[in-house]
């Protein structure tokens, strides 16, 4: 087994606060070419005080749509978030899989509420 | 042209008289406005963030813009806030304790966000809360001036002011943007013709998102469940559609005059002595 690597969001940010989409694009792309190299990434949120969650369905919940979902959850460890931020997370992640599993989804679910409406 | 502006609360009929501000100048070009204050004996300081939005709005279509007839009381709070800093009105010394000054960010400055969140905040009556819970309230705010970003395609950037208002023991934030409408954003997005209210009605269930890959409602959630315990309440009024949330109960309702945008009012109850942590919720 290959060792992990360890990725840390305050280096790429640039300071404290995890709140830009954009931002979590630079992660994303830190972290895709890691695991399709077969490498697990330990994903450090220390140093983080404040996050919000498209900037984690930008960093992590993306993955989902480039990777099998299985690889995702195996090859990435996310460590150091604060408490408080893990229902954030969890959500985001939940949210993605259910997402690229059936890309179309929403749409043919407000189809049938609100398809008709005039 | 004229427009007479009538009083403006934190409210539906607020929201509207803001609406119908919009509406009625929507066709000035290259000319100017006075927004007379003449018959307005209320406006609640907070509310200045969408008025921005809308003034915002028409100054961008090449218009001069200038605020007249202000009594004092409406001058003295408005320039308390900084809002009549854009309108040749000297600025203020000092915000006062009861202030979160009007201030207009881009939509791509979340940092910034949480700077004036950080500086203004505190101090302002919110309730004692737990820090996980304090953390979870604060990135609501965020996740509110976020969607702004994801819903809007602003280029005109978001609105925010607040007050606390010692006398009716209340707390007002209002964050605003001049850009699509929810219910515009959810027709586009799924090629529909749904009626704003119901458009906007989907639009609030968690999980319901216009973005292509990413989840939605996120924020309200929390600040649904806070407002319920506090007493406090939420509105949202978006092109035509309205929405408050008080005491449990939800309200849709459409808007006589639609509003170039998207507002957002939390009302929080500052003499609240319970102490909130994230098992409440």
């Amino acid at each position: 087994m290959s060792e992990s690597i360890l990725i840390r969001i305050a280096d790429l940010v640039g300071g404290p606060r995890a709140v830009d989409a954009e931002d979590g694009e630079k992660v994303f792309e830190k972290i895709l070419p890691v695991i399709k190299d077969g490498r697990k990434v330990r994903l450090s949120f220390e140093g983080i005080t404040m996050v919000i969650t498209a900037f984690l369905n930008a960093a992590i919940g993306k993955l989902y749509g480039s990777l099998p979902e299985e690889q995702v959850d195996k090859m990435l460890e996310v460590r150091d978030l604060i408490s408080a931020f893990q229902p954030s997370l969890d959500k985001s992640i939940e949210w993605s899989k259910a997402y690229y599993r059936d890309p179309d989804r929403l749409q043919k679910a407000i189809m049938e509420e609100l398809g008709d409406e005039e | 042209m004229i427009f007479k502006l009538s009083n403006v609360g934190s409210n539906r009929d607020g929201f509207a008289a803001l609406a119908d501000l919009s509406e009625t100048t929507s066709d000035l070009e290259y000319s100017s406005l006075e927004l007379s204050f003449a018959s307005v004996s209320w406006f609640d300081a907070n509310m200045v963030a969408p008025l921005g939005a809308v003034l915002t709005c028409v100054r961008d279509r090449y218009n001069t813009v200038s605020i007249v007839d202000l009594p004092w009381g409406q001058l003295s709070i408005l320039q308390r806030n900084g809002f009549l800093d854009g309108f040749g009105y000297p600025a203020p010394r000092n915000w006062g304790g009861t202030v979160l000054p009007y201030r207009r960010f881009k939509t791509t400055d979340a940092n910034r966000f949480y700077d004036y969140i950080d500086e203004f905040l505190p101090g302002k009556g919110l309730p004692e809360m737990t820090s996980d819970f304090s953390l979870q309230f604060q990135q609501s705010l965020g996740e509110i001036f976020i969607n702004s970003q994801t819903h809007s395609d602003s280029t005109l950037g978001v609105f925010v002011c607040g007050q606390f208002y010692p006398s009716t023991q209340r707390l007002d934030i209002s964050i605003a943007d001049a850009g699509i409408t929810i219910p515009g954003r959810v027709n586009r997005r799924f090629k529909i013709n749904a009626p704003s209210v119901k458009a906007l009605r989907w639009a609030l269930v968690e999980g319901h998102t216009t973005k292509e890959d990413a989840p939605g409602g996120v924020g309200l959630k929390l600040l649904k469940g806070f407002v319920a315990l506090n007493g406090g309440r939420m509105q949202i009024a978006s092109g035509r559609a309205f929405w408050q949330f008080q005491k449990g109960t939800e309200v849709f309702d459409d808007l006589e005059h639609e509003f170039p945008g998207t507002i957002v009012n939390l009302e929080i109850q500052t003499a609240d002595s319970k102490a909130y942590s994230v098992k409440d919720i």
